[in-house]
Protein backbone atom coordinates (compact mmCIF):
# COMPACT_ATOMS: atom_id res chain seq x y z
CA UNK A 1 0.00 0.00 0.00
CA UNK A 2 1.15 3.48 -0.73
CA UNK A 3 2.11 5.58 2.42
CA UNK A 4 1.83 9.51 1.60
CA UNK A 5 2.95 12.44 3.76
CA UNK A 6 0.87 15.05 3.71
CA UNK A 7 1.61 18.65 5.94
CA UNK A 8 -0.90 19.63 8.55
CA UNK A 9 0.58 22.49 10.09
CA UNK A 10 -1.85 25.62 9.91
CA UNK A 11 -0.75 26.97 6.68
CA UNK A 12 -1.30 23.21 4.72
CA UNK A 13 -4.25 22.79 6.42
CA UNK A 14 -5.65 26.51 4.87
CA UNK A 15 -4.53 25.68 1.24
CA UNK A 16 -6.68 22.53 1.41
CA UNK A 17 -4.46 19.58 2.48
CA UNK A 18 -7.45 17.78 4.29
CA UNK A 19 -9.35 17.07 1.67
CA UNK A 20 -6.51 16.14 -0.26
CA UNK A 21 -5.16 13.74 2.33
CA UNK A 22 -8.95 12.52 2.51
CA UNK A 23 -8.67 11.85 -1.27
CA UNK A 24 -5.50 9.87 -1.12
CA UNK A 25 -6.99 7.73 1.91
CA UNK A 26 -10.07 7.23 -0.21
CA UNK A 27 -7.79 6.06 -3.25
CA UNK A 28 -6.47 3.42 -0.51
CA UNK A 29 -3.56 4.81 0.97
CA UNK A 30 -2.22 5.29 3.92
CA UNK A 31 -1.78 9.11 4.52
CA UNK A 32 0.97 10.33 7.45
CA UNK A 33 0.13 13.99 8.70
CA UNK A 34 4.01 15.37 9.21
CA UNK A 35 5.37 18.79 9.53
CA UNK A 36 5.63 21.03 6.23
CA UNK A 37 8.90 21.13 4.54
CA UNK A 38 8.68 24.65 4.63
CA UNK A 39 7.84 24.94 0.60
CA UNK A 40 4.00 27.13 0.80
CA UNK A 41 4.02 27.78 -2.84
CA UNK A 42 4.11 23.98 -3.11
CA UNK A 43 1.50 23.45 0.24
CA UNK A 44 -0.01 21.21 0.08
CA UNK A 45 2.77 19.09 -0.93
CA UNK A 46 2.54 15.37 -1.05
CA UNK A 47 5.33 13.14 -0.84
CA UNK A 48 5.57 9.46 -1.50
CA UNK A 49 9.09 7.53 -1.18
CA UNK A 50 10.68 11.31 -1.22
CA UNK A 51 9.05 12.50 -4.67
CA UNK A 52 7.81 15.64 -3.93
CA UNK A 53 4.31 16.62 -6.09
CA UNK A 54 2.94 19.86 -5.08
CA UNK A 55 0.46 22.11 -4.88
CA UNK A 56 -1.81 18.92 -5.20
CA UNK A 57 -5.64 19.28 -5.62
CA UNK A 58 -7.96 16.81 -5.11
CA UNK A 59 -8.29 16.12 -8.79
CA UNK A 60 -4.54 15.54 -9.09
CA UNK A 61 -4.80 12.74 -6.71
CA UNK A 62 -4.93 9.78 -10.00
CA UNK A 63 -2.28 11.54 -12.01
CA UNK A 64 0.36 11.23 -8.84
CA UNK A 65 -0.67 8.02 -7.51
CA UNK A 66 -0.19 6.80 -11.38
CA UNK A 67 3.21 8.28 -12.10
CA UNK A 68 2.25 11.14 -14.70
CA UNK A 69 1.16 14.22 -12.94
CA UNK A 70 2.92 17.41 -13.92
CA UNK A 71 3.33 18.25 -10.82
CA UNK A 72 6.44 16.20 -9.82
CA UNK A 73 9.00 18.47 -8.61
CA UNK A 74 11.70 15.37 -8.01
CA UNK A 75 13.57 14.06 -4.93
CA UNK A 76 12.68 17.24 -2.38
CA UNK A 77 15.66 16.45 -0.82
CA UNK A 78 17.69 17.26 -3.84
CA UNK A 79 15.21 20.35 -4.54
CA UNK A 80 17.01 23.55 -4.91
CA UNK A 81 15.12 25.37 -2.29
CA UNK A 82 16.30 22.68 0.17
CA UNK A 83 19.29 21.01 -1.23
CA UNK A 84 21.70 24.20 -0.15
CA UNK A 85 19.79 24.61 3.28
CA UNK A 86 21.62 23.22 5.96
CA UNK A 87 19.24 22.71 8.83
CA UNK A 88 19.71 22.71 12.17
CA UNK A 89 16.48 23.64 14.71
CA UNK A 90 14.74 23.10 11.45
CA UNK A 91 16.41 19.71 10.60
CA UNK A 92 12.86 17.59 11.23
CA UNK A 93 10.40 20.04 9.25
CA UNK A 94 8.72 17.79 6.67
CA UNK A 95 10.13 14.49 8.25
CA UNK A 96 7.79 13.26 11.28
CA UNK A 97 4.58 13.78 12.70
CA UNK A 98 5.52 17.27 14.87
CA UNK A 99 3.75 15.74 18.07
CA UNK A 100 5.14 12.48 18.06
CA UNK A 101 7.46 11.57 20.64
CA UNK A 102 7.81 8.32 18.75
CA UNK A 103 9.33 10.18 15.17
CA UNK A 104 11.44 12.69 17.83
CA UNK A 105 13.00 9.72 19.64
CA UNK A 106 13.80 8.01 15.81
CA UNK A 107 15.84 11.20 14.96
CA UNK A 108 17.72 12.33 17.58
CA UNK A 109 15.70 13.25 19.88
CA UNK A 110 16.41 13.45 23.68
CA UNK A 111 20.26 12.69 23.34
CA UNK A 112 21.25 15.94 24.46
CA UNK A 113 18.98 15.60 27.64
CA UNK A 114 19.61 11.83 28.54
CA UNK A 115 23.42 13.10 28.33
CA UNK A 116 22.68 15.98 30.69
CA UNK A 117 21.66 13.66 32.96
CA UNK A 118 24.37 11.33 33.31
CA UNK A 119 27.11 14.47 33.92
CA UNK A 120 27.43 16.42 36.93
CA UNK A 121 25.80 19.97 37.05
CA UNK A 122 28.87 21.81 37.68
CA UNK A 123 30.36 19.92 33.74
CA UNK A 124 26.13 20.39 32.14
CA UNK A 125 26.77 24.31 32.90
CA UNK A 126 30.49 24.16 31.95
CA UNK A 127 29.44 23.23 28.05
CA UNK A 128 26.21 25.24 28.51
CA UNK A 129 29.48 28.13 28.93
CA UNK A 130 31.14 26.83 26.28
CA UNK A 131 28.85 26.21 23.61
CA UNK A 132 27.80 29.96 23.40
CA UNK A 133 24.41 29.81 23.81
CA UNK A 134 22.83 32.71 25.00
CA UNK A 135 19.49 34.57 26.25
CA UNK A 136 17.30 35.78 23.11
CA UNK A 137 15.84 38.87 25.38
CA UNK A 138 17.69 41.42 23.41
CA UNK A 139 20.74 41.69 25.88
CA UNK A 140 22.48 38.38 24.62
CA UNK A 141 23.05 37.41 27.96
CA UNK A 142 25.63 34.22 28.28
CA UNK A 143 22.49 30.71 29.15
CA UNK A 144 25.92 29.34 31.04
CA UNK A 145 26.26 32.42 33.92
CA UNK A 146 22.55 32.44 34.43
CA UNK A 147 22.41 28.66 35.14
CA UNK B 1 -27.04 35.37 36.36
CA UNK B 2 -26.45 32.27 38.10
CA UNK B 3 -24.70 31.18 35.46
CA UNK B 4 -21.99 33.98 35.18
CA UNK B 5 -21.53 33.48 39.12
CA UNK B 6 -20.53 29.70 38.20
CA UNK B 7 -18.43 30.48 35.94
CA UNK B 8 -16.61 33.62 38.23
CA UNK B 9 -16.49 30.52 41.33
CA UNK B 10 -14.94 27.93 38.37
CA UNK B 11 -11.89 30.26 38.07
CA UNK B 12 -11.56 32.70 40.69
CA UNK B 13 -8.78 30.66 42.72
CA UNK B 14 -6.45 30.46 39.95
CA UNK B 15 -3.35 32.95 39.64
CA UNK B 16 -4.63 35.59 36.86
CA UNK B 17 -8.15 34.34 36.73
CA UNK B 18 -9.59 37.21 34.74
CA UNK B 19 -8.31 36.17 31.28
CA UNK B 20 -9.89 32.53 31.71
CA UNK B 21 -13.55 34.00 32.96
CA UNK B 22 -13.73 36.33 30.22
CA UNK B 23 -13.10 33.81 27.55
CA UNK B 24 -16.04 31.26 29.45
CA UNK B 25 -18.31 34.29 29.64
CA UNK B 26 -18.01 35.54 25.84
CA UNK B 27 -18.77 31.85 25.16
CA UNK B 28 -21.69 31.48 27.35
CA UNK B 29 -23.12 35.02 26.61
CA UNK B 30 -21.75 35.72 23.14
CA UNK B 31 -20.58 39.04 24.48
CA UNK B 32 -19.47 40.34 28.02
CA UNK B 33 -21.70 43.52 28.56
CA UNK B 34 -21.18 46.17 31.59
CA UNK B 35 -23.24 44.11 33.99
CA UNK B 36 -20.83 41.08 33.44
CA UNK B 37 -17.65 43.80 34.08
CA UNK B 38 -18.87 44.62 37.11
CA UNK B 39 -20.13 41.32 38.54
CA UNK B 40 -16.56 40.08 37.94
CA UNK B 41 -14.40 43.28 38.95
CA UNK B 42 -16.67 42.87 42.35
CA UNK B 43 -15.70 39.25 42.61
CA UNK B 44 -12.09 39.63 41.71
CA UNK B 45 -11.41 42.92 43.73
CA UNK B 46 -10.65 44.60 40.27
CA UNK B 47 -11.77 47.92 39.59
CA UNK B 48 -14.35 48.15 36.57
CA UNK B 49 -11.64 49.96 34.79
CA UNK B 50 -9.30 47.56 34.66
CA UNK B 51 -11.86 44.77 34.05
CA UNK B 52 -13.50 47.05 30.57
CA UNK B 53 -9.76 48.07 29.87
CA UNK B 54 -9.30 43.98 29.19
CA UNK B 55 -12.41 43.31 27.73
CA UNK B 56 -12.22 46.48 25.00
CA UNK B 57 -8.57 45.45 24.72
CA UNK B 58 -9.48 42.29 22.86
CA UNK B 59 -11.13 42.49 19.86
CA UNK B 60 -13.01 38.70 20.16
CA UNK B 61 -14.64 40.10 23.49
CA UNK B 62 -17.49 41.54 22.40
CA UNK B 63 -19.93 44.03 24.52
CA UNK B 64 -22.75 43.38 22.65
CA UNK B 65 -23.85 39.57 21.28
CA UNK B 66 -23.79 39.51 17.86
CA UNK B 67 -25.67 35.93 16.81
CA UNK B 68 -24.18 36.50 13.11
CA UNK B 69 -21.85 34.11 11.85
CA UNK B 70 -18.44 35.83 11.20
CA UNK B 71 -15.52 35.89 8.35
CA UNK B 72 -12.52 37.68 9.43
CA UNK B 73 -10.55 38.76 6.28
CA UNK B 74 -6.97 39.53 6.55
CA UNK B 75 -6.17 43.11 5.45
CA UNK B 76 -2.65 43.22 6.29
CA UNK B 77 0.59 44.25 4.48
CA UNK B 78 1.00 41.27 2.65
CA UNK B 79 -2.01 40.45 1.98
CA UNK B 80 -2.56 43.50 0.94
CA UNK B 81 0.44 43.14 -1.75
CA UNK B 82 -1.43 39.84 -2.66
CA UNK B 83 -4.54 41.33 -3.74
CA UNK B 84 -6.97 41.50 -1.40
CA UNK B 85 -8.15 44.67 -1.58
CA UNK B 86 -9.27 43.87 -4.90
CA UNK B 87 -12.05 41.55 -3.59
CA UNK B 88 -13.43 43.31 -0.46
CA UNK B 89 -15.67 44.99 -2.27
CA UNK B 90 -17.57 41.34 -3.74
CA UNK B 91 -17.04 40.19 0.16
CA UNK B 92 -19.42 42.61 1.37
CA UNK B 93 -21.69 42.50 -1.11
CA UNK B 94 -21.88 38.36 -0.31
CA UNK B 95 -21.99 39.16 3.37
CA UNK B 96 -24.92 41.70 3.08
CA UNK B 97 -26.82 41.67 6.72
CA UNK B 98 -26.60 37.73 7.19
CA UNK B 99 -22.91 37.68 7.51
CA UNK B 100 -20.35 39.85 9.82
CA UNK B 101 -17.31 40.20 7.29
CA UNK B 102 -14.21 41.71 9.85
CA UNK B 103 -11.01 43.00 9.14
CA UNK B 104 -8.42 41.19 11.10
CA UNK B 105 -4.93 42.59 10.92
CA UNK B 106 -2.52 38.73 10.69
CA UNK B 107 -3.30 35.06 10.50
CA UNK B 108 -0.48 34.07 10.09
CA UNK B 109 -0.53 33.15 6.38
CA UNK B 110 1.35 35.71 4.79
CA UNK B 111 2.66 33.74 2.04
CA UNK B 112 -0.54 32.43 0.33
CA UNK B 113 -2.70 35.22 1.17
CA UNK B 114 -5.50 36.70 0.62
CA UNK B 115 -6.44 34.54 4.22
CA UNK B 116 -9.79 34.24 5.73
CA UNK B 117 -10.78 32.45 9.10
CA UNK B 118 -14.66 31.27 9.15
CA UNK B 119 -14.40 29.64 12.87
CA UNK B 120 -11.21 27.65 13.81
CA UNK B 121 -11.00 27.30 9.66
CA UNK B 122 -8.48 29.20 8.47
CA UNK B 123 -8.57 29.52 4.77
CA UNK B 124 -5.76 30.47 2.21
CA UNK B 125 -5.14 31.95 -1.66
CA UNK B 126 -8.61 33.71 -1.56
CA UNK B 127 -9.90 34.87 -4.95
CA UNK B 128 -13.33 36.80 -5.70
CA UNK B 129 -15.01 33.27 -6.19
CA UNK B 130 -13.74 31.51 -3.40
CA UNK B 131 -14.29 34.42 -1.13
CA UNK B 132 -17.59 34.80 -1.81
CA UNK B 133 -17.89 30.72 -1.53
CA UNK B 134 -16.62 30.93 2.10
CA UNK B 135 -18.66 34.17 3.14
CA UNK B 136 -22.19 32.08 1.76
CA UNK B 137 -21.12 28.93 3.45
CA UNK B 138 -20.93 30.58 6.86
Amino acid sequence: MTTVCISDDSLALACGADAVAASFAAAGCTVERVSSWGMHWLEPLVEIDGIGFGPVLSRDVPEVLDGTSAKSIGLIAEHRFIARQQRLTFARAGKTRPLSLDDYQATGGWAGLTRALLLPPEQVVAEVLQSGLRGRGGAGFPAGIKW
Amino acid sequence: MTRLADIIADHRHKEGPLLPICHDVQKAFGCIDREAEAEIAEALNLSRAEVHGVVSFYHDFRAEADPRPEVQLCRAEACQARGVEAIVAAGEQAAGERVRLSPVYCLGLCSVGPAARLGDAVHARLDEAALVALIEAA
